[in-house]
């Protein structure tokens, strides 16, 4: 039966309407997309988030030289401006996609979207992503990654990770870079990897000293690579 | 930390939905901001009312703006609920392990940005 009709407001009329609508979920579901399209071609991707200058393009690069004749690799390099990052990585030979957010503070699920359609995807087993410096706001959006790792590292002091607790909810490997500069530095990183885990038990707590070639391959064998 | 483009963000959507809904004016904007985001009531309050300025639609509009608490799940014993804040420092930590069984839980609720509700004139 076709209904009776509408009354509209009239003119001047006050009207309220329900929403509801999420914006952060928006971003969930287009890293779901982006999953399934990874998955599609069988391609494994990691999230490499942390604090401006604690080592992930250096990580980036480590795990690159040892993995490269294993499988391969591409990269996405996330920062404000600049290709500094993905000119170093791209020196290994794999091929690099840089994401300049302009301002943005972090990536997100729809420049991933875009970005993957860059690459040859059938040609690509792994895929690093690393995620603008940023120890806040990647945390509000993931981007469909198998995994997500944060890296602090010791230069940071003692607090980096309580003082931002939310991004090592969701990653499953904490990396403590520069564990050379301890001493130095007085920063127990022991006391650091058990700030991570409270936050989140279930959480790898890798130590490393990337410029040491210290703890790069437990950090391969813990990304199961 | 990226009130500023999601108040933009905003922004966008209300004139949306205002066109869509012929309406000359929104009086209220009614937001939910999750416990376990990384959005700050007060700044997104602030940069709204700067920005409404430029905005014939939303110049009169009044954002209200409730945080949400954050629940979370446990699949090894089933807890539902609030998670633990620990006080070992100074500072808001929270815990994500079960307050029951210590694993690592789910976040149920806490992980949004809702515009729940706006009030206009036609």
């Amino acid at each position: 039966m076709p209904i009776k009709g509408v009354i509209e407001p009239d003119e001047g009329e006050i009207m309220d309407i329900e929403l509801q609508e999420d914006f952060l979920r928006r971003n969930r579901e287009l890293a779901d997309e982006v999953r399934l399209l990874l998955d599609k071609y069988g391609v494994t991707a990691i999230d490499v988030m942390g604090s401006i200058g604690a080592g992930k393009t250096c990580l980036i690069e480590a795990m690159t030289k040892r993995l490269k004749d294993k499988y391969r690799i591409a990269m996405i390099g996330g920062d404000v401006a600049t290709t500094i990052d993905s000119e170093r990585v791209s020196k290994h030979g794999i091929d690099v996609l840089q994401i300049n957010t302009g301002a943005e503070c972090h990536l997100d699920a729809n420049l991933i979207m875009k970005a993957i359609k860059e690459f040859d995807l059938e040609n690509i087993d792994l895929l690093f992503i690393e995620n603008v410096g940023n120890l806040i706001c990647p945390a509000d959006y993931p981007l469909g990654t198998h995994k997500r790792i944060v890296v602090i590292s010791i230069t940071e002091g003692p607090y980096s990770i309580v003082k931002h607790p939310l991004i090592f909810r969701e990653a499953s490997i904490c990396v403590i870079n520069k564990i050379d500069l301890s001493e130095a530095m007085e920063v127990d990183p022991e006391k650091l990897a058990s700030d991570a885990i409270k936050i989140n038990p279930e959480i790898i707590v890798v130590k490393t000293s990337c410029k040491q070639d210290i703890g790069i391959d437990e950090l391969i064998a813990k990304l199961g690579l | 930390m990226h009130e500023a483009s999601m108040t933009m963000q905003l922004i966008d959507y209300l004139d949306k939905v205002a066109q869509e809904n012929n309406a000359k004016k929104i009086l209220d904007i009614y937001l939910e901001v999750g416990e376990f985001t990384h959005l700050n009531p007060d700044q997104i309050r602030y940069l709204f009312d700067i920005l409404k300025e430029r905005n014939e639609v939303l110049k009169k509009s009044k954002l209200h703006i409730e945080r949400r608490k954050g629940i979370v799940k446990c699949d090894s014993c089933g807890y539902i609920g609030n998670i633990n804040i620990d006080n070992e420092y100074d500072l808001y930590l929270p815990v994500f392990s079960c307050p029951k069984c210590g694993s690592l839980v789910k976040v149920v609720e806490g992980d949004e940005f809702i515009i729940k509700k706006i009030r206009m004139i036609k």
